[in-house]
Formats: C-alpha cells, structure tokens, sequence
C-alpha cells in the first residue's frame, strides 16, 4: 500500500514537472522559429537587392554594347569590346540564376516554421491532457494508438510530418492524408 | 516567399504586385489581375478566408487562383478547391514548376 502511494506522489510529481516544462519548450520553440524567420527575410531582403544590383549591371552592359553598336571604332577593337560585353552579360546572368536557386532554398524556414508550430500546438494539448488527468477526465484505458493518432498524428499536414510520425510510433498519422509533398494539384 | 516568387514572375516577363497578407491582399483587389497566388498561412487573414474574398470581388471573381504552401492535407485542399483555388502547389517549389503552372493556367 505504501509502495502505491509513494508511486503516485511521483507520478503526479513527474506531471507536475511535465506540465510546467511544457511552456518552456513552447516558448523555445517560438523563439527558434521567430529567430529563423528573421534572418530569412534579412537574407531573403539581402539576395533581392543582390539580384537588382545584378540585373542593374546587365542593363548597363545592354547599353554601352548599343552604345558600341552604333560608334565608329575599328573592327578589331569593335570586336574585341563586344565580346568581353558579352561575357560579363553572361557572367551576371549566370550569378543572377544561382542567386535565385539560393532564394528558393530559402523556403526551408517555412517547412520549420510549420513543423514547430504542430509541435508547439501538440505540447499545448500535452499540458491540457496533464491538467484533466489530474482532474481524473481522461479515460486511461484509450488505446495508446488511438490517443497518439487523434492528439498527435491528425494535426501533421506535411508528409515528412507523418513520416517521421510512423518512423517512431509505426503507426499511420492520417490514412486520409496526401502521400505526395511534391505534387500539383489542378481542381 | 513573396520575394521569391515575386522574382519568378518578373524575370518571366510578368508584371508582380505583392500584398503582405491576405488582408493586404483584398486592399488590393480593386485592381483586375490575371492570376493570384497565395500562401494559405498568412497572419491577420488565411489563405482560404483570402479566396473567399477574392471569389466576392467583382473585379476578380473569375481570376485563377493558385495555393501556394507546405500544407499537402487532403483535408485542406479540399476546403481550398471549395474555396475557389484552381491549383494546390505544395512547398518547397522551383520557379519552373511555377510558372510552367501559370502558363497553363493563362493558356
């Protein structure tokens, strides 16, 4: 009888921590994802007038060619300038693209951003669940695998989400949910 | 990620306004566009409230409307197709992919 009773005092010990570490590991979260969101738009803002500046040089180089074009230099010398023009068109093109590449990759914060917030949502449900445990509102003889289905894996709506969902509980997040992250859909 | 795509569309030729949220977005409606393109988690108003907005305008009730985001539930993108949206693209996308879209979308 006494083991059961000192049991007890540590579990709700252990809820007690539970509950209150919760908001602490939110509050973590948010700060991450407030943090990334930041630099991003700073890079993002930085690439964007990196690619102004660049497409401000093309300009430049467009202009002085026609410039050229329409001048009396010899034809060697005529030559010789509108290939080194060309070039640099192409050199700032090709800086240009590899800029936008690195903009698109950019888009990893939003895929973060979205895992932390389910994260940061279902670490609120855990604190509300801890809270009607000690109230004594939880059937405790739910099946696990419904619990962890319906608290956890439903709110997931990225497929690395479920997957990683299935990975560690090896059951299926959302049997109606999308197998595809790459796809287009056309209504 | 209106930056980025807003870089796409320009270097395709495209004329680009940008709206930093959804409520932003209906400020701008009074303008007739050829296509939007939206994120569905956006502050102040979401994606789908945005379409419903834009299905109401009369300026655009008719405009093409492509969801842009990571959520790839089949849950959401049924309430985006009876919202309006003509395309659901999932994140991370490549311009490419984009505009290879709009094209189809603008024949």
């Amino acid at each position: 009888m006494m083991q059961k009773e000192e049991s007890m005092i540590k579990m709700t010990e252990l809820l007690r921590y539970i509950y209150f570490a919760l908001p602490i590991h939110r509050a973590q979260m948010e700060a991450i994802i407030e943090e990334t969101e930041q630099n991003n738009l700073l890079l993002g803002q930085n690439f964007s007038t990196l690619i102004d500046e660049i497409e401000e040089s093309v300009h430049k180089s467009n202009t002085i060619k026609d410039r050229l074009l329409a001048s009396d230099l010899s034809d060697e010398h005529f030559d010789e300038i509108k290939l080194m023009l060309n070039q640099l068109v192409d050199n700032t093109n090709s800086v240009q693209s590899s800029v936008s590449e690195i903009m698109v990759s950019l888009q990893y914060q939003d895929a973060t951003k979205q895992m932390l917030t389910h994260i940061q949502n279902n670490l609120t449900d855990m604190g509300e669940e801890i809270q009607s445990l000690e109230r004594s509102e939880v059937d405790l003889n739910d099946p696990i695998k419904t619990l962890l289905i319906n608290k956890i894996g439903l709110h997931y709506t990225m497929t690395k989400e479920r997957d990683i969902f299935k990975a560690v509980t090896g059951f299926d997040a959302s049997q109606c949910a999308s197998d595809k992250d790459d796809e287009i859909t056309f209504f | 990620m209106r930056q980025v795509v807003g870089i796409a569309m320009k270097n395709a030729g495209y004329e680009v306004e940008t709206a930093n949220d959804g409520q932003d977005g209906v400020s701008k409606l009074g303008e007739r566009f050829s296509a939007i393109i939206t994120d569905l988690n956006m502050p102040n108003m979401n994606g789908i409230e945005f379409i419903k907005a834009i299905k109401q305008n009369p300026n655009n009730k008719f405009t093409p409307i492509i969801m842009l985001t990571t959520e790839s539930s089949d849950e959401m993108k049924k309430q985006g197709q009876q919202a309006g949206a003509k395309v659901w693209m999932v994140k991370p996308f490549k311009p490419a992919q984009l505009l290879g879209v709009l094209q189809k979308l603008l024949g």
